[in-house]
C-alpha cells in the first residue's frame, strides 16, 4: 500500500487533522533511524567508490509550485520531489552498487495544514547488482509488488535470475510509517513479507506464483496466495490469474483475460469473480458477504496513421443487482476523446472527455483537457450533480535536461462554484558520469 | 437475467473467433534456418571480420536489406561447386535452401549507424560467440534505448517504427486495468520504454495535481468507481489510512444512513459490498459494537443481532483471538477468560 501522508497519530489512532495542529508522535531515537540507515548507506557506497572503476550520479529535481482559490480560499501549495541514484560499478559493470533515493516535500503558504511543511521519503535504498551473477539485492526504503499485493516497506529484497526462465523475488521489512517517514517500525508488529517465481515456459508461456502477508499493530491484515499464467498464441494471448485469501483458506479471485490482434484490431474479454476486499482484522471480514462477478469487454480498431476508435463495456454482477459501465471514444497521436457511461447498481453517470497534445516544435508543446460528468454516486439520491474540469498549457523540453510546465487549471463542482489552479513546474534531470578510470571524480 | 445472458454469449463468441482465426503475429519472426553455420568458429576461433561475409551492411540504409552473404561470399573460402560438401552448410543437402529473409516491421540504417562509431557488437552483442544464431539473437529494443534515450538519439516511437506503431498498440484501451499484471510477469517489459518512471510511485504517487492519474475532479467522482468496482482502490490505497481519513474528516455520510429503514436494510448492504463501509468505519470503529447493536455484552449467545454466524469453519482451532487482546471479536464480545462463562464459554464447556 502508498501510504498517504495527511494524517496525525492521536495515541494509538491514526486520524486525519485538518483543525487545531497537535505534534506528531515521534521519539528521537525513532527519528534518527532512517537517518542514520540513510547516511550508513551513503557512506557505505561512497567508501566503495575506491575499489570501482566508474560512478554515474543521475536523478531528476521536480519542483512544483501550486495555486488554487477555491470558494475566496487561497492555498499556494509547493511540491519538491527528488530521485536520485548513484551507481558505480567495476570495469564491465558486473557488481554494480547504488544508491536509490525518491524523497518529496510539500508544504501550503497560504493556509499551513498542521503537517506542513511535510516530506517523505518513498525510496532509500542501496542495491548490489550481479554479486552472485543474476542476482540483485535491495536494502532499505522500497516499493514492492509482486501481483498478490503491495507495500512500501523498510527491509531486504533480493531478485535472482535462477536461469533456465526462472526468476524469483523474495522480500521482507515492516511496513512504512504513514504519519512520520523517518520511522522504521518493528518488525513483528509491523510486517512485509513476500515472494514471488515466475517462470517462462517456451517463448510464449509465462507462469507465476506470489505470496504476500501484512501485519498492521500486530494484526493480520493481509495473507494472500497468488498463481498467474499468461501464453500468447499467434496474435492471440490468454492470461489467468487464481488468488487465494491465506488468512482463512478460501478463493477471493479468479480472473480470466483473454485479448486477439487480428490485423487492425485489438479484442479482449475479461471474466471476474472475487470477494470483496477487506482489512484481515476488520470486524467486515467477519461478514458472510456476497462475492461478485465482472465482466469486460474491450475493442479497438485502427482507423488511420495513429488513429484508433475504441469501446469498452462492463458489468459487474451481484445476485440481484447489476452495475453497467461503457465508453465509446477515438484515440489518436496527438490526443483522445470519449463518452463515459454508468448505470445500475451504485452510481449513474454520463461524461464526456478529451485531452490533446500537440508539439508545437523541437521544445515546445501545448497541452488541454476537459472532462465533465453529471453523475449520482447513491442510487437514493434524486439529483444529478455535475463535475467540470478543464486544463491548458504548455510544455517545454530544453533537450539538455530542463523541463518545464505551466498550466492553468478550471473546476466546478458540487462544492466549488469556480476553483481556478495555476501549476508551474520545472524540472531538471541531472546526469554526473566522470571519465572512466577516475572513481567518483568528474 | 437476459443481459447476464447476453454478455455471456458475447464473451463466448469473442473467444470462439479468437480460436478459430488465429494466425502469425505481425511482430518480426526469425523463422528457424537451415543453415549449419557457427559464428564461433568463424569469428571467435577464425577471427574473420564481420564485414567480410556481411559486406553489404556499410551501405544498407533499410532493416529490410538482405544482409546475409550469398553463396559466392561463401566461395572465397569454401569449394561450393562439390556437391558432396553441401552438408557441411546444408541441413538437407538435396533441397539446400537460402536463408529466410523476412519483412522487417522497423527503420534502421546500418550505415548510419556505422558512422557514427557503433560497432557490430553494440547491437549484435555476443553473436560472434554462437555456434548457432536464431531470431532470440536479433537485438531487443532494450538495446535500441540504451542510446535512443532521448538525449543521446531521439527516443520518439516515430524514429524506428514510422507509422506502423502507435501508443494504442502498445498500451490499448484496457492497459489502465491490466498494466499491474504484465508488470508482475514482466516488470523488465515496462523498462524498455518508462527509463525516466523508474517504478509505480512515479504514477501511483499520490500527487494528482495534474490529473493524469484520475481527473481533476476526482474526489467528488471517485465513489462511482469505487461502487461500480471500476477499479480496485484497494491496490494502491490502504483503506484504513486513505479512506476512512478523508470520509472521517470531511464527515461524508451517505444519504441512506439518514434513513429509518438504515436499521433494517444495512446488513443486506453490508454483506453485499463490505468495501464501501469500510470506507469510512475504520477498523475500531465502534460503531458496529454499541450496546442495543450488534454488542455482546450480557455474554449469552443469541440475544443480540449477530454479524456472523456460528460456522464451525470460522472458528475452527486455535484462533488469534486467544492471543491477541486487541482482535476485532473484543470490539463486541467481552473475554472473561473462564470456561463456560460468556464469550469464552461458547466453545469452552463448562467452569
Amino acid at each position: 500500500m502508498i501510504p498517504d501522508t495527511r494524517f496525525q497519530l492521536r495515541g494509538e489512532r491514526l486520524v486525519f487533522d485538518n483543525r487545531s495542529m497537535y505534534p506528531l508522535h515521534r521519539s528521537r531515537a525513532h527519528r534518527l533511524r532512517l537517518a542514520r540507515i540513510l547516511i550508513g548507506l551513503l557512506l557505505s557506497a561512497a567508501s566503495l567508490s575506491g575499489v570501482v572503476s566508474a560512478a554515474e550520479l543521475k536523478g531528476r529535481f521536480t519542483s512544483d509550485l501550486y495555486i488554487s482559490e477555491t470558494n475566496d480560499v487561497t492555498h499556494v501549495r509547493a511540491y519538491e520531489r527528488l530521485r536520485a541514484e548513484m551507481v558505480t560499478w567495476r570495469g564491465d559493470r558486473s557488481g554494480a552498487l547504488s544508491l536509490h533515493t525518491y524523497l518529496r516535500w510539500r508544504s501550503d503558504f497560504a493556509n499551513k495544514r498542521p503537517d506542513d511543511p511535510q516530506w517523505f521519503v518513498y525510496d532509500a535504498y542501496v542495491r548490489l547488482k550481479e554479486r552472485p551473477r543474476g542476482s540483485e539485492f535491495d536494502v532499505g526504503r522500497q516499493f514492492v509488488y509482486n501481483g498478490a499485493g503491495s507495500a512500501l516497506m523498510d527491509g531486504l529484497r533480493l531478485r535472482y535470475r535462477a536461469g533456465a526462465g526462472v526468476n524469483l523475488d523474495v522480500f521482507g521489512g515492516s511496513a512504512a510509517s504513514r504519519v512520520d517517514p523517518e520511522e522504521v517500525r518493528s518488525l513483528s508488529d509491523y510486517t512485509v513479507a513476500g515472494a514471488r517465481i515466475n517462470v517462462t515456459a517456451g517463448r510464449m508461456t509465462r507462469l507465476g506464483i506470489g505470496w504476500m502477508l501484512r501485519r498492521d499493530a500486530g494484526s493480520m491484515v493481509f495473507h494472500r496466495l497468488s498463481f498467474d499464467g499468461r501464453h500468447e498464441l499467434g496474435r492471440g494471448a490468454f492470461y489467468t490469474r487464481l488468488g487465494l485469501n491465506a488468512q482463512y483458506m478460501r478463493v477471493a479471485d479468479v480472473l480470466a483475460r483473454i485479448s486477439y490482434t487480428p490485423a487492425e484490431w485489438y479484442l479482449s474479454g475479461e471474466f471476474g469473480w472475487r470477494e470483496p476486499s477487506v482489512s484481515g482484522n476488520s470486524v467486515f471480514s467477519l461478514l458472510e458477504f456476497d462475492r461478485y462477478k465482472d465482466i469486460r469487454l474491450e475493442a479497438q480498431r485502427r482507423v488511420g496513421n495513429g488513429v484508433a476508435v475504441v469501446t469498452q463495456g462492463q458489468a459487474s454482477l451481484y445476485d440481484d443487482e447489476t452495475a453497467w459501465r461503457g465508453s465509446v471514444g477515438i484515440r489518436g497521436s496527438i490526443g483522445a476523446i470519449s463518452w463515459n457511461t454508468q448505470t445500475g447498481h451504485r452510481g449513474k453517470n454520463n461524461g464526456l472527455s478529451g485531452t490533446l497534445n500537440v508539439p508545437l516544435n523541437r521544445y515546445w508543446t501545448g497541452f488541454a483537457s476537459a472532462n465533465v460528468n453529471r453523475y449520482r454516486v447513491q442510487d437514493e439520491q434524486e439529483d444529478l450533480s455535475d463535475a467540470y474540469a478543464s486544463s491548458a498549457g504548455l510544455l517545454w523540453r530544453s533537450g539538455s535536461g530542463w523541463m518545464a510546465r505551466g498550466e492553468v487549471q478550471y473546476l466546478r463542482n458540487a462544492v466549488a462554484t469556480s476553483d481556478v489552479r495555476t501549476l508551474i513546474r520545472v524540472t531538471r534531470s541531472f546526469s554526473h558520469r566522470p571519465e572512466s578510470g577516475q572513481a567518483g571524480h568528474r | 437475467m437476459m443481459w447476464k445472458r447476453l454478455a455471456l454469449a458475447g464473451c463466448a463468441v469473442i473467444l470462439a473467433a479468437m480460436l478459430a482465426w488465429a494466425y502469425p503475429a505481425a511482430e518480426l519472426t526469425i523463422p528457424p534456418s537451415t543453415l549449419k553455420f557457427s559464428h564461433r568458429l568463424h569469428v571467435t576461433d577464425n577471427e574473420i571480420e564481420c564485414v567480410t561475409c556481411h559486406a553489404s551492411v556499410e551501405q544498407s540504409k533499410k532493416a529490410s536489406d538482405r544482409l546475409l552473404p550469398t553463396m559466392d561470399v561463401c566461395s572465397g573460402c569454401h569449394d561450393v561447386e562439390d556437391d558432396a560438401q553441401c552438408g557441411m552448410c546444408h541441413e538437407n543437402p538435396d533441397e539446400p535452401e537460402a536463408a529466410a529473409n523476412p519483412e522487417r516491421p522497423i527503420e534502421f540504417d546500418h550505415a548510419g549507424h556505422l558512422s557514427r562509431g557503433a560497432t557490430c557488437a553494440v547491437c549484435h552483442g555476443d553473436i560472434g560467440s554462437r555456434d548457432r544464431a536464431t531470431g532470440a539473437n536479433m537485438p531487443k529494443m532494450a538495446i535500441c534505448l540504451e542510446c535512443h534515450d532521448g538525449e543521446k538519439a531521439d527516443a520518439a516511437c516515430q524514429v524506428c517504427h514510422r507509422g506502423r506503431i502507435s501508443l494504442s498498440d502498445i498500451h490499448p484501451a484496457e492497459w489502465l486495468h491490466t498494466h499491474g499484471d504484465r508488470a508482475a510477469q514482466e516488470p523488465q517489459w515496462c523498462d524498455g520504454c518508462h527509463k525516466e518512471e523508474r517504478d509505480c510511485l512515479d504514477c501511483h504517487r499520490g500527487d494528482n495535481v495534474t490529473g493524469s492519474i484520475h481527473d481533476l475532479n476526482y474526489v467528488y467522482t471517485h465513489g462511482l468507481d469505487a461502487n461500480s468496482k471500476e477499479r480496485d482502490c484497494a491496490r494502491c490505497h490502504d483503506r484504513q489510512a486513505f479512506c476512512v481519513a478523508c470520509h472521517e474528516a470531511e464527515n461524508r455520510i451517505p444519504w441512506l444512513h439518514s434513513t429509518l429503514a438504515w436499521r433494517t436494510e444495512h446488513g443486506r448492504t453490508a454483506r453485499r459490498d463490505p468495501e464501501n463501509c469500510a470506507s469510512c468505519h475504520e477498523t475500531d470503529d465502534p460503531t458496529c459494537a454499541r450496546v442495543g447493536c450488534h454488542n455482546d455484552s450480557d455474554g449469552l449467545r443469541g440475544t443480540d443481532p449477530p454479524i456472523h454466524s456460528g460456522s464451525a469453519a470460522l472458528f475452527d482451532g486455535h484462533g488469534p483471538w486467544h492471543d491477541d487482546d486487541g482482535f476485532y471479536c473484543f470490539q463486541c464480545h467481552v473475554s472473561t477468560g473462564q470456561p463456560g462463562q460468556g464469550f469464552c464459554g461458547y466453545c469452552h464447556g463448562s467452569k
